[in-house]
């Protein structure tokens, strides 16, 4: 009976010390992948800025500045706009299915 | 009498534990409809676990549907889990966290509560392999929770299945409560302005292809789901597969997640569900998601230490890295209207949200790479 709860207490134990373990090595991995994958988007959003710069400058070389041009939809005009949807639903509690936007007017 | 037992032998083969699962499956359909809890894959579950709880049911077996559908879609090759992250992938805008990739920080911290939980269930007795798969209910991810106790051949996987879904659902009820236990008004109150950087169409399309090879590279046993989460993503972003992409967020989606919720249900037979474990698995679950958003959090808080004034995070956002897209990002959002009507970290959440649908599933590929490593599977 005593060896049985001997064993008993010894696997628990191993178990208790593989949890630990679990938990730091999975908690460093996660961070590890995570922050790797922050260092390359970075490096993406920077050499993805430096690229849309260059073309405008070349648009702007080639066919000159037109003022009244319409700007391409770009990823970033749909976040902002999702987001003043987002807030101008949320302050007029209304649904974004019977809000639509006319005009926006810099102030 | 015995010429009529073709007519008796289901009631007299019929268990107490039968009718209580079938008390469960209809519990399970009650939230489903009434209370709109995840009802793609609650009502089907539910009416699974009548299915496969009637006595001698003809959906067991060598030859009943349920069991073939659980032996060829999950048991083999996790094939259901897995095809379900093509859709979900194709379903994920990742561009509100390209913009503001800071925010991946947040869907690593908000792991931890799958961590800690393994360490619960381990202190309450439970074999490692089960408590593994019981911490990955932390993930808030069913598909990934289904493929972890899958592989790891635990025996609460019903029990894990359900207790994924169903706190998923109730994701604004634990968030906010868990939230508020770590935070002060002031921190919740804290605004974050929205300068998103700009996302070019290149960063999009390379975005999946980059998070594969990374991911597989530190963490091989996620390979298949990082893989087809991005593959997903991959056919929404490349605008060349637009019909395709339709395809696997409406068609495919919703076939596989009608499958899925009836074949896990193979695994709540009364003989497998009904055991104290099955209550500790479903009150475990409840732990990993409130140390999960409690980890987001305080990894928040503890960063606002070294950020100056006026570039601190609202802590809030850090409970949004866990998986639960896009739930917890609108149960964040609504918190910090709360507390003040001109408050908007939306976006930052929703950030922090698609992190955390990274964060998971490679948070389940180290669990199985652990695993395999200690000679669990």
């Amino acid at each position: 009976m005593l060896n049985l709860s001997v064993a008993y207490i010894s696997i628990n134990s191993n178990n208790f010390s593989k949890s630990l373990e679990l938990m730091w090595k999975g908690m460093l991995g996660i961070f590890v992948v995570m922050l790797l994958i922050y260092l390359v988007v970075a490096i993406l959003n920077k050499t993805g800025k430096k690229d849309v710069s260059d073309n405008i400058t070349k648009k702007e070389e080639s066919s000159g500045v037109n003022p009244t041009a319409q700007s391409e939809n770009t990823s970033e005009d749909e976040e902002i706009f999702a987001a003043v949807m987002a807030a101008v639903c949320e302050e007029l509690q209304a649904d974004p299915d019977n809000i639509q936007f006319k005009e926006i007017k810099e102030i | 009498m015995n010429g009529f037992d073709f007519l008796t032998s289901g009631v007299t083969s019929l268990t107490w534990q039968m009718v209580l699962m079938w008390v469960i499956g209809g519990t399970l359909i009650w939230l489903a409809i009434v209370k709109d809890f995840e009802p793609a894959l609650l009502l089907p579950m539910g009416f699974g676990a009548i299915l496969v709880n009637l006595p001698l049911s003809g959906v067991l077996g060598d030859s009943g549907i349920i069991q073939w559908l659980f032996e060829k879609g999950i048991g083999v090759s996790e094939a259901f889990p897995i095809l379900l992250f093509v859709g979900i992938g194709a379903m994920i805008d990742f561009g509100p966290l390209l913009s503001n990739p800071r925010m991946l920080l947040f869907g690593a911290a908000a792991q931890f509560g799958i961590f800690f939980t393994v360490f619960l269930a381990v202190l309450l007795g439970f074999p490692l392999k089960d408590a593994m798969s019981i911490g990955i209910i932390g993930a808030a991810d069913g598909p990934t929770s289904i493929m972890v106790s899958q592989k790891l051949h635990s025996d609460y996987m019903g029990a894990i299945a359900v207790a994924a879904y169903c706190y998923m659902a109730l994701v604004p009820l634990i968030q906010p409560a868990a939230i508020r236990l770590v935070t002060t008004k002031a921190e919740r109150s804290i605004r974050m302005p929205y300068n998103p950087e700009s996302v070019s169409r290149r960063s999009k399309i390379l975005f999946p292809i980059i998070v594969t090879i990374i991911a597989g590279l530190i963490a091989p046993d996620s390979v298949a789901l990082v893989g087809f989460l991005m593959f997903g993503n991959l056919i929404r972003e490349c605008g060349k597969l637009d019909s395709l992409s339709q395809t696997a967020q409406g068609a495919l989606a919703n076939l596989i997640t009608i499958f899925l919720g009836i074949t896990i249900a193979f695994q709540m037979r009364a003989d497998v569900f009904v055991n104290k474990g099955t209550f500790m698995v479903i009150a475990l679950g409840l732990f990993a998601f409130v140390f999960d958003t409690i980890g987001g959090v305080v990894f928040a808080k503890i960063l606002n230490l070294f950020l100056p004034k006026g570039k601190k995070i609202n802590p809030m956002v850090g409970g949004a890295g866990i998986s639960a897209f896009p739930m917890s990002s609108r149960v964040i959002q609504k918190m910090a209207l709360k507390e003040d009507k001109q408050n908007h970290i939306l976006m930052h959440a929703a950030g922090a949200n698609v992190a955390g649908q990274i964060g998971s599933v490679v948070a389940g590929g180290i669990v199985l790479s652990l695993a395999r490593l200690w000679g669990l599977m």
